[in-house]
């Protein structure tokens, strides 16, 4: 046990860089001032956001409420809350566990290999707390003070909170450990990784997606009512997506025996699941998370392949960065996934069960499809822009490289072609990632090929501001000390601080063209102001991105 | 080919002096040993002359062109090999060869001669097309090597080279460090192998903590006392810098 907390502190300090603020807080005091007030702006981030998000579900709470439905709130959020952390547990889980820096150091230490996983494991699990805790303690009090629970409500709420992310992570965990270990046994290790990560991450929607589908067939209103009248009934039907958040919501909801049962089921499943996977973590941890530091002699001689043909330096780094993604199971996951759901996600009600037969659903489609064209246009263009505005890739191009920064600084090829070489990389996934989302619109939704043509021109146009901003703030404070790909990208602010850009540029153009609308302009003008919107400010943003990271590459030091 | 002019570098707000005032020449066709104990500012010194550190005072130039300022043409004459070996792990050798040639603009012809002549020379005609990331610390320190010598640059700096390289590959290295430099080229390296600095060096330049304490051939280092060893000297003039400084 010792050594599992050892282990734990060290990386916990290694990782959060506890000691260096602790070192500069004495020697270095404006480094420490930077990190402090960088740390006290994330912190302020967060509370904004979460302030935002609690009086959301305050409101929400109060519609609840006055259908005599409240229980509803909390099934929602644990179910979402459980949904997402499985989403994005495997991500963490491969990336800290079977893709980190010091797993061929940890493994050559006299520690038992499923110490060494539970303490990575353990340093997963406290980031999923921290987030359990922002999205589910504003719903629980919300609940709480507004329907007078007593003292065992907030205690059981505590427990759920702690126990929240474990079943999700377990599953993860041990998906991941089956995966690698299939991994280890191939040749082509990384390509194999990089499919199987994005396969598994596929079969979680869609396996989603047919949980969330299975309501009555026969669509008998009355069955349907009587189901949604018992508090069980609704509970559970809406907790059908991740059935263990529904023994959490009972847990939570009934205050006597009935309660204690769920809770009791809920701790125990996440329990099992910890009791199986840590054995069986001490049996194959090892051979998937070392697997990639084996190398496949081959058996036939061969000669270098002929260097054929010759880049340009802007074509050079674009290639690389293409390869580098491509090749690395975490990138690809956390960059090149966002394709495959926009295109996923547009094609679901294709495979909905009987979602497909659903009237609303029905009705939905033909508004989409009928006369309020522009409006779906812009608001398709809005969704193309969050899918490929929200991928990691432009927000990390400098942080990616890492320790091996330091031949962007000695190649003789300018700062501004670099970046300009960095940019097309990442618009092209910004850009590929809205043509998924258009293809997926055309065959899933039946949305007519000149709105979507239409959505995405301006979404294309779009994604340069986009893009460049990411790339800004990745030139303000690129992060090149990390153990893992995984911290590279996940634990890297820069990532959410380009989404909260993203959200900004695109809170511009709605606020814009409902300021629009509401002086009555026609739509033509309005989609013509939107698109002079998204040149000038992409030309801005490129323009700045290129004079700003000139001057920031000549001073950043690897 | 190398003029470093009153160059300092400091960390911590000026409380720690990785390099101290150094000004140093470094003229074409000579092979530059660049020697010092651990923490002396050899890396800093290089980093600083890559372009990789901004010197805070002074001025650094590589063939007459500042490398702060001119820095594009500056790096274009240099192949530097640096002594961690952080590549971009998930390129194959060959296509990290292939990287830095687009990048140094070698034409074809020149790129694929020289990539066969250095695959050869290293024995890692076999492994160039794996990943980099499954090379062993010497592989990774010949693909470093080839790729700082496909473009063939007037100058080259390269940061303890000998290090993790097997004995084979040493020499093909000292041979063509010679050979570069018989063309008119010019070589910069540091070393903690004083043996090999003395065997194939012109001219030696000792720092210690942050200080330029001695320049010149071998024999002016030795300043008359013949059959004295570069490790007596060095020895003899850090134990002297540090007895002066206390």
């Amino acid at each position: 046990m010792n050594m599992f907390f050892t282990l734990l502190k060290t990386q916990l300090n290694n990782r959060f860089g506890l000691t260096a603020m602790r070192i500069n807080a004495h020697s270095d005091k404006k480094a420490f001032r930077k990190q402090l007030g960088m740390s006290l702006v994330i912190i302020f981030s967060m509370i904004y956001l979460v302030a935002i998000y609690s009086f959301l579900a305050y409101k929400f709470f109060g519609l609840t409420l006055q259908a005599n439905m409240p229980e509803i709130i909390l099934v929602l959020t644990i179910s979402a809350s459980m949904i997402v952390t499985l989403l994005t547990g495997l991500i963490f889980i491969l990336g800290s566990l079977f893709f980190a820096k010091d797993s061929e150091f940890l493994a050559t230490l006299p520690v038992k290999p499923s110490v060494v996983f539970a303490s990575k494991f353990s340093q997963v699990y406290l980031n999923e707390i921290f987030v359990t805790l922002a999205f589910l303690l504003p719903p629980f009090i919300i609940y709480g003070v507004s329907l007078g629970m007593g003292a065992l409500f907030y205690l059981k709420a505590l427990l759920i909170i702690l126990f929240v992310p474990a079943i999700p992570l377990l599953i993860s965990a041990l998906l991941s450990m089956v995966l690698m270990n299939l991994v280890s046994r191939t040749r082509r290790r990384d390509t194999i990784a990089v499919v199987g990560s994005i396969a598994l991450l596929i079969l979680y929607v869609f396996g989603q997606t047919y949980l969330m589908s299975q309501i009555p067939e026969n669509g008998n209103a009355q069955a349907l009512i009587g189901l949604l009248n018992s508090q069980s009934g609704l509970i559970n039907f809406l907790g059908r997506a991740f059935p263990p958040s529904a023994w959490a919501t009972l847990a939570l909801v009934n205050d006597n025996i009935n309660g204690l049962f769920p809770l009791v089921e809920f701790i125990c499943l996440s329990l099992i699941l910890l009791i199986v996977t840590i054995p069986l973590a001490g049996k194959i941890y090892y051979k998937g998370a070392l697997s990639h530091l084996e190398t496949a002699k081959k058996n036939k001689k061969r000669s270098a392949k002929e260097s054929k043909g010759q880049n340009s330096p802007v074509m050079a780094i674009f290639f690389r960065e293409w390869k580098t993604i491509t090749r690395s199971p975490i990138y690809a996951l956390n960059s090149l996934s966002g394709i495959f759901m926009a295109l996923i996600i547009m094609v679901l009600p294709m495979f909905g069960g009987s979602m497909k037969s659903d009237p609303q659903m029905n009705a939905l489609l033909s508004l989409i499809t009928g006369e309020y064209t522009v409006t779906v246009l812009l608001a398709f263009a809005g969704m193309m822009v969050l899918f490929g505005g929200l991928n990691p890739a432009a927000s990390t191009v400098l942080s990616r490289e890492g320790t091996s920064f330091w031949i962007s600084k000695v190649i003789p090829v300018s700062y501004r072609t670099q970046i300009i070489g960095k940019f097309l990389f990442g618009y092209s996934i910004g850009a590929i990632t809205a043509f998924a989302t258009a293809i997926g619109a055309i065959i899933g939704l039946k949305i007519s090929m000149s709105i979507t043509a239409g959505a995405l021109l301006l979404a294309l146009l779009t994604l340069v501001s986009i893009t460049a901003a990411s790339i800004i703030i990745d030139l303000a404070r690129p992060r090149f000390n990390w153990n893992s790909e995984t911290e590279a990208i996940k634990q890297n602010m820069n990532v959410l601080a380009s989404m909260l850009a993203s959200v900004i540029i695109i809170g511009i153009y709605v606020g814009a063209t409902w300021l629009m609308q509401t002086l009555a302009f026609s739509w033509t003008i309005i989609v013509l102001v939107d698109v002079v919107i998204s040149v000038a400010s992409g030309a801005f943003l490129y323009s700045f991105m290129l004079k700003y990271g000139e001057k920031r590459f000549g001073v950043i030091e690897p | 080919m190398i003029n470093i002019k009153n160059v300092t570098k400091s960390y911590a707000k000026g409380s720690v002096k990785a390099v101290d005032d150094i000004s140093l020449e470094v003229k074409n066709g000579e092979i530059f040993g660049f020697i010092g104990p651990n923490g002396a500012g050899k890396t800093t010194t290089i980093k600083m002359i890559t372009g990789i550190l901004k010197p805070d005072t002074g001025s650094i130039t590589i063939g007459g062109k500042d490398i702060q300022t001119d820095s594009v043409e500056a790096k274009r004459q240099i192949g530097f090999v640096p002594d961690s070996h952080e590549l971009y792990d998930r390129l194959t050798g060959m296509e990290y060869i292939k990287f830095i040639s687009d990048v140094y603009g070698v034409p074809e012809a020149q790129r694929k001669a020289n990539t066969e002549k250095y695959l050869a020379m290293f024995g890692l005609e076999d492994s160039s097309e794996e990943l980099i990331k499954t090379y062993s610390h010497g592989m990774k320190q010949k693909i470093t090597l080839i790729s700082a010598l496909v473009h063939e640059p007037p100058l080259w700096i390269l940061d303890e080279p000998m290090t993790g390289l097997d004995p084979k590959a040493s020499f093909a290295l000292k041979e063509e460090m010679r050979s570069h430099c018989d063309r008119g080229n010019t070589v910069f390296f540091s070393t903690h192998v004083l043996e090999v600095a003395e065997r194939i060096c012109d001219r030696i330049g000792i720092i210690d903590d942050g200080k330029l304490i001695a320049v010149g051939t071998i024999e002016e280092l030795r300043k008359g006392e013949k059959g004295t060893t570069l490790e007596n000297i060095f020895f003899k003039l850090t134990e002297a810098a540090e007895g002066g400084e206390k």
